[in-house]
């Protein structure tokens, strides 16, 4: 009999946070954080940032779901 | 194949991105880590991904990479024997060809470590073995499900693709001649590497506390710019920016926590 797929609440130990996993993403978004500080300073910020915010940020949320 | 063809594109996009980590320092677990992670998110939430390491003397496997699956189960799975009954990878590692187990609570191979994976919710796995440029088996890739299920042929043929620059990330990480020729083509960029006061740190909860503090003065940089911005465009990455810059800081946080080795950090 199968179970309920994604459902932590009910049966299933709720797992512990993916540490390592939180810590490369910071990691990455402090470095682009950084790229961003050098494009700020020079007064644009191209549109592959917004794009490339937006994989961290998925990734982080991904994260903090489970 | 939209999947297929972006999953292409992020890998290899990752791909190069690859030499210019290594270089800065960071390890191959981080560089899997970013690997696997770009997998599950463009594979949706049931996709939990893992790299296991075959040992030395080709008897064991444990874990390289595990970004997003639970520590209790890479606790209690850390040092598999290979062998018919040790589970999709220790199988696949033994038989040397790919072990699809669609159905964990019934699948032989499972024997060894069936509990396990169901009490965390696992129902099905897919692993692979992975080789090196000599066709030696160096470790092995699962992509883990809570759901019952076959790949599809587009998946195998994406498991083939993430497989393989899997392969490539573990011999460069092991023979600096492969790195050396990858970075002949690359740019060279900024070594990234923590500092506190000027001095590198050491240990993860020192690690993580560093990680944070940065974040969070990040954070208010990316606030002052966005104030002092014109732009509603510029302002909004900026404001988007510091706020998940604050959200990852407090998840850091939390993590230094739960090792336990300070007080509470708020």
């Amino acid at each position: 009999m199968s179970t309920t797929p994604g459902n932590w609440e009910s049966g299933f130990p709720r797992p512990e946070p993916p540490a390592r996993a939180i810590e490369t993403i910071a990691n990455d978004l402090f470095a682009f954080i950084e790229d961003l500080e050098t494009k700020i300073r020079g007064g644009h910020i191209p549109a592959e940032f917004a794009q490339r915010l937006s994989h961290i940020r998925q990734g982080a949320e991904r994260l903090f779901r489970r | 194949m939209p999947f297929a063809a972006a999953l292409r594109q992020s890998l290899e996009n990752r791909h190069c991105e690859v030499p210019a980590e290594f270089r800065r320092g960071d390890s191959l677990e981080e560089v899997l880590n970013r690997h696997l992670l770009t997998v599950e998110q463009m594979g949706g939430d049931d996709v939990f991904t893992c790299v296991l390491l075959l040992s030395a003397d080709g008897k064991s496997l444990s874990y390289g990479a595990a970004p997003t699956v639970p520590h209790s189960y890479c606790r209690a799975s850390d040092h598999i024997e290979i062998g018919p009954y040790a589970g999709s990878c220790g199988a696949a590692a033994y038989l040397g060809q790919p072990v699809y187990s669609p159905d964990i609570a019934t699948d032989p191979v499972w024997g060894t470590y069936r509990d396990l994976a169901l009490r965390h919710g696992f129902r099905s796995c897919w692993s692979t073995p992975i080789r090196n440029s000599d066709d030696t088996i160096i470790g092995t890739f699962a992509i883990l499900h809570r759901k019952m299920g076959m790949p599809t042929n587009e998946e195998v043929n994406a498991i083939g693709m993430i497989t393989g620059h899997v392969a490539d990330a573990i011999m460069w990480s092991r023979d600096p001649r492969y790195l050396a020729r990858q970075e002949r083509h690359q740019p060279n960029t900024s070594r990234l590497k923590l500092v506190s006061g000027g001095e590198e740190v050491e240990g993860p909860a020192d690690r993580l506390l560093a990680l944070a503090a940065k974040l969070e003065t990040k954070a208010a940089d990316l606030d002052r710019y966005a104030i002092q911005s014109r732009s509603d465009e510029v302002t909004e990455v900026l404001a988007n920016t510091a706020i998940l810059s604050r959200k990852l800081a407090a998840s850091v946080k939390d993590q230094i926590n739960r090792l336990g080795s300070r007080e509470p950090i708020q």
